[in-house]
């Protein structure tokens, strides 16, 4: 495993964000400022989801650092990278979690739940739906899931990715009630951005 | 086996990375991969004390829950204690689970402050 690291641009105020360092699975090391334009196109396929990659290629541009690494990435969303780069961090640490790292048999998220999660978050952030406001939390979720946690004012909303990558989510309204989805069928992407989009305060299918 | 009262205490371990942002529990402390699914370890407290369940695993990483056994059962799950070889305190929250169940079980955790694995 060799660690790539990426100083992100902040497209909006221009600063440069602290050093994201991620974990990548490559094996040769970049030698070259064409080699990291190259490498970082195929550095987004850390995330291992073609979803995830094409994404990423099509909106945001990677430009070779001098010397190869470390490799920037230049956003072309107005929302803060580190956002996004702490949830797909939380991805991966959810996914290398050992058995029973809760003391109770938990495991590890699976792929299908990794994949998954990563693909909606990026869904998430290229809609400017990721934000901090409302509080916003990725928790590992000790049957091999994911599960994603919103906290607005007097709602709350829990996205669960399970196992085998199934989305279900569980709605807390204003008056203490829920609203559970059916597991079976699961949600479309859709559906999921409405009720994301009810807790966060934006109205449905803006 | 020792009969556990709604007013008996339990606890459960919470790892880290349970917890949110707020320092609330999430529901996914409850989701349990044991098998049956349906199950849920506690320790009884009286059987135990909180150094000793929060260090069971001999490894770092955790905070304690507490919540009244009564809880769970107004929610429709049973308490039963389970003694176990190596833990006489060990007990079980017994029942059909969901999402939902969870998230109310969560709300009822009181996280005992300053004691850490």
């Amino acid at each position: 495993m060799i660690d790539i690291v990426f100083p992100i641009t902040d497209s909006v105020t221009g600063s440069v964000d602290p050093m994201q360092q991620l974990r990548g699975n490559f094996t040769r090391p970049i030698s070259s400022p064409a080699n990291a334009a190259r490498r970082g196109r195929e550095t987004s396929g850390f995330l291992q989801n073609s979803a995830a990659m094409s994404l990423l290629q099509t909106d945001v541009s990677p430009i070779a650092g001098r010397g190869g690494l470390p490799i920037v990435l230049q956003t072309h969303s107005a929302q803060s990278p580190n956002l996004l780069f702490g949830a797909l961090r939380r991805i991966l640490e959810a996914q290398a979690l050992p058995y029973d790292w809760d003391s109770y048999g938990g495991v590890g998220a699976t792929k299908a739940a990794a994949n998954r999660a990563i693909a909606l978050i990026l869904d998430l952030w290229k809609h400017s739906l990721l934000s901090d406001d409302p509080q916003f939390d990725v928790i590992p979720v000790p049957t091999g899931g994911i599960q994603f946690e919103w906290v607005g004012g007097n709602r709350e909303i829990e996205i669960e990715i399970d196992a085998t990558g199934k989305l279900h989510t569980l709605i807390q309204l204003a008056d203490g009630t829920y609203e559970e989805s059916p597991s079976d069928p699961p949600l479309d992407w859709a559906e999921f951005r409405n009720q994301v989009l009810r807790i966060i305060g934006q109205p449905a299918g803006a | 086996m020792t009969t556990i009262a709604d007013e008996d205490i339990v606890y459960r371990r919470l790892h880290q990375n349970c917890f949110k942002q707020n320092g609330a529990v999430s529901s996914a402390a409850f989701k349990t991969n044991s098998r049956p699914d349906n199950q849920i370890s506690v320790d009884l407290a009286r059987l135990t004390t909180p150094e000793e369940s929060v260090n069971r695993k001999s490894r770092s990483g955790f905070r304690l829950g507490e919540l009244e056994a009564g809880g769970p059962r107004q929610l429709g799950f049973d308490v039963i204690h389970d003694r176990q070889p190596d833990n006489a305190a060990h007990s079980l929250i017994v029942g059909e689970n969901s999402a939902k169940l969870c998230k109310q079980l969560a709300l009822l955790v009181r996280v005992i402050p300053d004691l850490y694995s």
